[in-house]
Parts: C-alpha cells; structure tokens; sequence
C-alpha cells in the first residue's frame, strides 16, 4: 500500500500542528530559566511520557524493528533491563538529589560536589558530543523521514538470484541512500517502471526486450560485480529530484522553530502529544499485525517454521558465545548496570526535564511513570520487527523492516496516522539534544567563563543564540554522515568511552561522602582514556581483544570498574572534602 | 605510512596479548554459566530492587504533590518491577 492523498494531508497538518503547539506552550518566556528548566513548573504526566518518547529516537526507531527482525525479543532488554529497573532507582535515589541541589546541568552539580575542574572537563565533553550526536541524530531523522515518505530514489533490479541481489547491493553502497526494487518476473518490469520511476535499472544479462523509461537501463553479468561496477552504475543512474539534505532541512526548521522559541516546556509538552500518538500509532500495529497473521499462535509457528536464522527470536537471554552483538554476560554487566544507569542519570538529555518538575514528588514520580510507560516500548517496538520478518522474511535491509510492515499492513489513512506517529518519535530525540546541549552551553561555559553576572534576560536571549547555533553546527555535522556512514558508530563509540567514568564519578559521589575532587578528576580522566585504549587495541590488534562484533557494553563495563576503582584509592589518599559543602549532594546526608 | 600500520598493530597486539589471557579465563567461566542459572541472576537482580523498594523509608515514597494531593509511589513501582519479572519468567 502507497502513502495516499490523505496520509500526506494527516502528516502535513500533524507537522504543523506540532509547530503551531511548542510556539503558543513557549510564548510567556521571560528568563534562562523559563527557558532551560520550563520555569521549573512541570508536573510527572507531562515529564513521564517526554522521557519515553525521547528515549525513542530516529535510529531507535528505525535499529530496533530491524535488529528484532534480525535478532528476535533479545532487543527487549533494552527497555526492560536498560530503563525499568534502573529509573526506579532513579525515582528514589538520584533525580531527588538533583532536584534538590537546584541545578540547571550534571556538570553543575559535578562542579558543587567536587570542583569546577570536573565540572568544566565534564560540560565540554557532553557539550561537543551532544553537538556531534545532534548532527547525527538529524541524519537519521532525515533518512527515516525520506524512507517513510517513499522520498528516496529506486534502483530496479532483476534477477531471480538472492546472492546476487546482496552482491548488487554492497557494490553500489546505495542501500541507505536508494530504494532497491528487486525482481524476479520479466513481465513485471515496464509495469514497475511506470509506478515507481526509477533511477536506474539493472537487469541480469540473460534477458532482452524493449523498455519504455527516462532512467538509465543496463544489463550486467554476475562476475562483473565489484565496487568499482557499482560506482560506475550509480554514475549513469539519473539524478535524484530530492535529496536527504532537503530532508535534513525541512526537519531542522520544523524542529528548530518551536525549540528556539519555546525551550524546555515547548520540547516536553510536544513530547506528551508525540508519546501518544507514537505509542497508540505503535500498539495498533503490533495488534493489527498480528492479526493479519491470524493471530498469536499462527504468529510463532510461522517464525519457529523459519528454521535456524529465527531459533532464537523469542529468547530473552542468549548465550555468551551468540552469533549475535547481545550475549547476556555483555547485555547484564555492561547495559544493566553501567549504560543504563549511565544513560537515566548520568546524561543531561534525560535528567534535565526533571530538574524542570514543579516539586520533588512530580520529580520522583515522572520516573516511576516513564518506567511503567516503557515496558510497553519492546511490545510496540521489537515484537513488530519480529511480526515484519513472520510478513516478509525477505527484506534485504533490515532497518526497512517496519517500513515496509506497515506499508504492507495499513490502509490509507491509517498509514498516515502511524507515519505521523513515527516522525513524532523522531523530531522529540532531535528537541531534546538541541535543548539540552544549548543548556550545557549557556550554564556551563558561557555563563561561567563569559558573562558570570548574566541576568535571566541575558541567558534567554544566548540561548536562543546557542540553540540557533548548535542547529546550524548539527546541519553542518549531518552533511558529512550523508558521505560517511559509520561517523553513526563514531558517535556511538564516543558516548560509550565516557559514560562509564561518568556514572562512577556520579554514582560514588552520590553515595559516598569520602569521595573527593580530586580522585574524580583523575578518575574521569583515566576512565575516558583506558576506554579508548580498548577501542583502539580491539580495532587495530591482528586478533581482536573482544569476541564480539560491537564491544562496546564490554567497553563501558571495564572503563566504568577501572573508574571506581580509582576513585575509591584516590579518594582514600587525598584529603577529604569539607564537611558543609557535602551537605544536600550525598545520599541521606542533610 | 606501511610502517606506522606494522607498528601501531604490533603495539595493539602486545597490549590486546596482556588482556587477553585474563579476558579468556573470565569468558570461560561465563560460558560456563547454566542459561538457566543466567536467567536467575537477572531474576535476583529485580527481586533485591523490589526489596529495596519495599525498604525505603515511607517519606520517600509518599508525597505531596504542588496541587496539595499525597501521591504513594511504592505500589507503582512494585508494578513496574513485578512486571518486568513476570515477563524474564516468561521469555
């Protein structure tokens, strides 16, 4: 099914709506911190579902329906071990302490706990990554958007061979960039070819007959294909009349508008209409999906018919030595107990709405919230990839897979609403980066190095500025992951080497009063270099140091031991912190 | 540039070569790990939370909201984690 007159109509009013709605919510804005902490006046409901549907950004929506597809619920623990636990922890252990220090970042709090030498190493840090990450963050907004809204260029390729579709696809290296149509039936050609106006099309050498199109036609041979056939192919194919860049655009107005005028209340209240759509366009295709299969029995025995590749699909826990990136040793130590605590309370995106609340029980209570609101996350995310692959086990890309469910699933109309529903998701991950980044901005190196004595005035007008620049940086940032695609697994890799020395110097300074500055300084800094000294050895040893495909979990898991450990030796050999200024800042210490 | 490669591996070998001997024994006694008794230390990873819960003082888990209204957090986040267990025993 195609995206219809009223699919584009529902998601044109949804974005314009959407806009319209942060505007009016940030209209009375007076000072920096109406604009950064929503004048602290948020209530749980409103901070609950923005911290869900936050969480769900534009490469969750896309990786997690196409890793389930691949992998099967093990994608779960993302969501039930990675946010329920560890934000009920949160609720009554760390978002109160924050509250009540009063701080606008982490790095402030860091900076009252130990010394203004963590806090500033700490605000650069997540300042430059957040302005790296919002970049590519737009990236893959811009890259669903297009494949939502069937913006991208086609490629048609005819073969009736598997392996030769895969091969036609890596010697191009235009899977993310082009739609790929493959067929098997000759007769189907012209037909498609008046649908769907592809760029170019490929046809094995086997066939001959007479085509009607504007777009490049080119036989090929299978022993032909190398990469460099593949460039030359993508040279002669026509040009696209709309590009990803377009895409990045269009999303960063859209986005930039009501962030840049309406600031943190605008980006939460935003998120609470994205929540609900996002969650009910969601369930409603887990269930109308399974319907369509004829229902939940009919649904695991066609995946369990698919033999050894979906063996394991409905396995929460995998082996140590799985196939797969998720091993359970990895998926407990590293994502239970270091990037899951790291992510929920040590990253300013998340926490920064709740030192917003309007009092320390909506605080504690936005938590307890989100926590009940994300068990359902894994039924209206991974069980849908599971139920793509049950449809269609033939998607050459993975990250398609709920696209392509959903086009084939949904009636026009209803497909308008669920394709609002995703762009929701996808424009509340790139809200909140912009905003939080701003802040860490403002707070901490403006303010701070700058203009100490800024009025209210002042911080709202900079960090408009700096929410206009970052915008622009984020742009500038999204044009290079259009040529490079792992700069996304760059990324990836930075977050990961400073969140574990990030939680230790947070968690241990939270819980324990001995703790002094400088055993985090040198804690943090040794954390963030011994984790990228794993990287670095694991990418350039002959043999690599990590039997698994993404090490990272591991990477945050020792990076993070190796900082408590540090911190505690230190902490015990330096003098340690006065007595008045733990007071507030460590747990049950008044 | 051939040699800056050769040495850069050279030194992420002697490196990855001190780790690995350790990292092996540990991924030994992983694997060595029952996925039975894996699934239980998730379990009793969930089931000390809900102790810990069910310990917390009563001020830090009943409050009052701005609007006046006590709001009780503890039977919400007993939910939440009762759930979570229910659905490890399942999968």
């Amino acid at each position: 099914m195609a995206l219809g007159g009223i699919d584009y109509f529902i998601i044109i009013i949804y974005l314009i709506g959407t806009v319209l709605f942060g505007m009016y919510i940030g209209r009375k804005m007076k000072s920096g911190d109406d604009y950064f902490l929503a004048g602290r006046s948020l209530p749980w409901w409103a901070i609950g579902m923005s911290l869900v549907v936050t969480d769900i950004g534009a490469v969750d929506m896309v990786g997690i329906a196409g890793a389930a597809y691949l992998y099967g619920i093990v994608l779960g623990n993302y969501d039930w071990l990675g946010s329920v636990p560890v934000m009920i922890v949160g609720a009554f252990l760390f978002i109160p302490m924050f509250w009540k220090s009063k701080v606008s970042t982490i790095p402030e709090w860091l900076g009252a706990r130990y010394n203004q030498s963590v806090r500033t190493i700490s605000a650069v840090i997540w300042g430059i990554v957040t302005a790296f990450g919002l970049g590519v963050t737009l990236y893959a907004t811009a890259l669903m958007f297009n494949l939502l809204l069937d913006l991208n260029p086609k490629v048609v390729v005819v073969t009736e061979s598997q392996p030769v579709r895969e091969k036609v696809v890596d010697a191009t290296g235009a899977g993310k960039s082009h739609d790929f149509i493959f067929l098997s039936d000759y007769s189907q050609i012209q037909q498609v070819i008046d649908d769907k106006d592809p760029n170019l099309v490929l046809i094995d050498q086997d066939w001959s007959g007479a085509l009607s199109s504007e777009s490049a036609i080119i036989s090929f041979d299978e022993n032909e294909i190398t990469s460099d056939w593949g460039e030359a192919m993508m040279n002669k194919a026509r040009p696209p009349t709309w590009t990803l860049m377009y895409s990045i655009i269009i999303m960063s107005i859209l986005i930039g508008t009501y962030t840049l005028f309406g600031g943190l209340k605008a980006v939460v209240y935003t998120d609470v209409l994205q929540c609900v759509v996002m969650l009910g366009g969601s369930l409603f295709v887990l269930f109308f999906g399974i319907y369509r299969l004829g229902g939940i029995s009919e649904f695991v025995s066609i995946i369990q018919s698919l033999g050894p590749r979906a063996q394991d699909h409905f396995e929460l826990i995998l082996s140590v030595d799985t196939a797969t990136p998720h091993p359970w040793s990895g998926i407990f130590l590293g994502l239970g107990l270091v990037l899951a605590n790291a992510y929920w309370f040590g990253n300013q995106n998340m926490v920064q709405r709740t030192l917003g609340a309007r009092s320390e029980a909506d605080a504690k209570a936005s938590y307890v919230f989100g926590s009940i609101l994300k068990i359902l996350i894994p039924f209206a995310m991974v069980i849908p990839g599971i139920i793509a692959l049950a449809h269609n086990p033939n998607i050459t890309d993975a990250d398609k897979a709920m696209a392509t469910l959903v086009k084939d699933i949904l009636p026009t109309g209803l497909l308008g609403i669920f394709f609002a529903a995703f762009l929701a998701g996808l424009m509340s991950s790139v809200d909140s980066a912009l905003n939080s980044g701003a802040t860490i901005w403002t707070k901490d190196v403006y303010q701070k190095f700058v203009k100490p004595n800024a009025t209210p005035a002042d911080l709202l007008i900079i960090g408009r500025w700096i929410t206009g620049a970052m915008l622009a940086i984020a742009i500038f940032f999204a044009q290079f992951a259009t040529r490079f695609e792992s700069i996304y697994d760059l990324s990836q890799t930075i977050l990961s080497l400073f969140q574990g020395p990030s939680l230790a110097i947070i968690a241990i300074g939270m819980l324990w009063k001995r703790a002094t500055g400088k055993a985090a300084l040198v804690s943090l800094l040794s954390g963030v270099a011994f984790a990228g000294m794993l990287m670095w050895v694991n990418n350039n040893a002959s043999v690599p140091l990590f039997q698994v495909s993404e090490p990272f979990l591991y990477v945050a898991w020792w990076s993070f031991v190796l900082s408590v450990v540090i911190l505690i030796v230190v902490s015990l050999n330096t003098p340690p912190e006065p007595e008045s200024k733990l007071k507030g800042l460590v747990y049950r210490y008044e | 540039m051939n040699n800056v490669l050769l040495t850069s591996t050279a030194l992420a070998d002697t490196i990855a070569n001190l780790f690995r001997g350790v990292g092996d024994i540990m991924r030994g006694w992983m694997l060595a790990i029952p996925m039975s008794v894996a699934k239980g230390v998730f379990i009793v990873y969930f089931l000390i939370l809900i102790y810990w819960v069910i310990k917390l003082p009563e001020n830090e888990v009943t409050l009052a909201l701005d609007n006046g209204k006590v709001i009780h957090l503890r039977p919400f986040a007993l939910f939440s984690l009762g759930t979570i267990v229910v659905i490890y025993l399942v999968f």
